[in-house]
């Protein structure tokens, strides 16, 4: 059914289409695919989120603090954050970890969920996407309020940013194909 | 009391994708059928969803497929043509029915409402 589907959008876009379209047609699809994924195997896309927050948790419990402190040695021993004061440059140290920890999380779920990966990496950082919502919301309106906090909305935004990449790389890091003989990616592609 | 029967109604975009396919006849494939429904409806489909709601179709047994040529245009991809079972055919004529009952003495404004 993928293949027909490839070729529709790729027919539509040969008779005039334009890029926007055929690239809202793509989104639309892959978004349309994950959620019957997910919603086909339910119980599983629990797991993973399970596993992904457990996980995080684990993570950030054990790790965080003493690479914390190391990024932020190193961060000011080469200089790489002069001139910033820390109450600032500590963005630098917690975003390089987010990312790396993320990444690591994105993998392990994969890893857990090899029948299906990409969709189950997909449910775990929408799960994390909603999650963040709340403190997004509670950082937007403290920084509406008082501009004193709009610095710690955009590092927070920043942040949950690159830990949704991160996951997402992660899960693509780790993933493993059954018996795949065309690439996923290159599907997509625009017709020449 | 007599006992009612259990059966699944044909969703909105289900009888959409169901009339399209009836009305195209030999030509229904993805392409024309979601055409079919934006010239009609005015609001832009996508086909994926067109073809999530066909292959939720061909599960149920309403309609049927079979794949087509292949064409230069479709980087070389062939094309699947659906066509409706006549169980499909009977699930939009009870649909038809059921909707004209529904619609029955709707369609008459009391003289006080006016």
């Amino acid at each position: 059914m993928n293949d027909c589907l490839i070729g529709d959008l790729m027919e539509e876009y040969s008779n005039g289409r334009s890029n926007a379209w055929y690239w809202k047609q793509v989104l639309m699809a892959v978004a349309i695919a994950f959620y019957r994924e997910i919603s086909a195997h339910k119980l599983l896309a629990v797991r993973a989120v399970l596993v992904g927050y457990v996980f995080a948790e684990v993570a950030c419990s054990m790790l965080e603090l003493p690479l914390f402190n190391l990024l932020k040695r190193f961060a000011f021993g080469s200089g790489l954050v002069a001139g910033t004061r820390w109450a600032h440059g500590y963005i630098y140290p917690w975003a390089v970890i987010t990312c790396l920890g993320a990444a690591g999380i994105g993998w392990v779920v994969a890893r857990l969920h090899r029948s299906h990966q990409p969709a189950m990496v997909f449910a775990y950082a929408v799960a994390q996407l909603l999650l963040g919502l709340p403190e997004l919301c509670r950082l937007l309106v403290n920084a509406l309020d008082d501009t004193r906090f709009l610095f710690s909305l955009l590092a927070f935004v920043v942040v949950f940013a690159l830990s949704i990449v991160g996951t997402l790389l992660g899960g693509f890091w780790g993933y493993t194909r059954k018996s795949a003989p065309q690439d996923q990616a290159s599907q997509f592609s625009l017709p020449d | 009391m007599e006992q009612m029967a259990k059966r699944d109604y044909l969703g909105n975009f289900e009888l959409m994708v169901m009339l399209s396919l009836m009305r195209l006849d030999e030509n229904a494939y993805g392409v024309p059928i979601s055409r079919e429904i934006e010239e009609t409806t005015g609001r832009e489909v996508a086909l994926a969803s067109a073809y999530a709601t066909l292959e939720r179709l061909e599960v149920k047994g309403l309609v049927s497929s079979e794949l087509g040529e292949r064409t230069s245009e479709r980087g070389g991809r062939a094309k699947r043509y659906f066509r409706a079972t006549g169980k499909g055919l009977r699930e939009v004529r009870e649909t038809q029915r059921t909707l004209q009952k529904l619609w029955h003495g709707v369609l008459r404004p009391k003289a006080n409402a006016i």
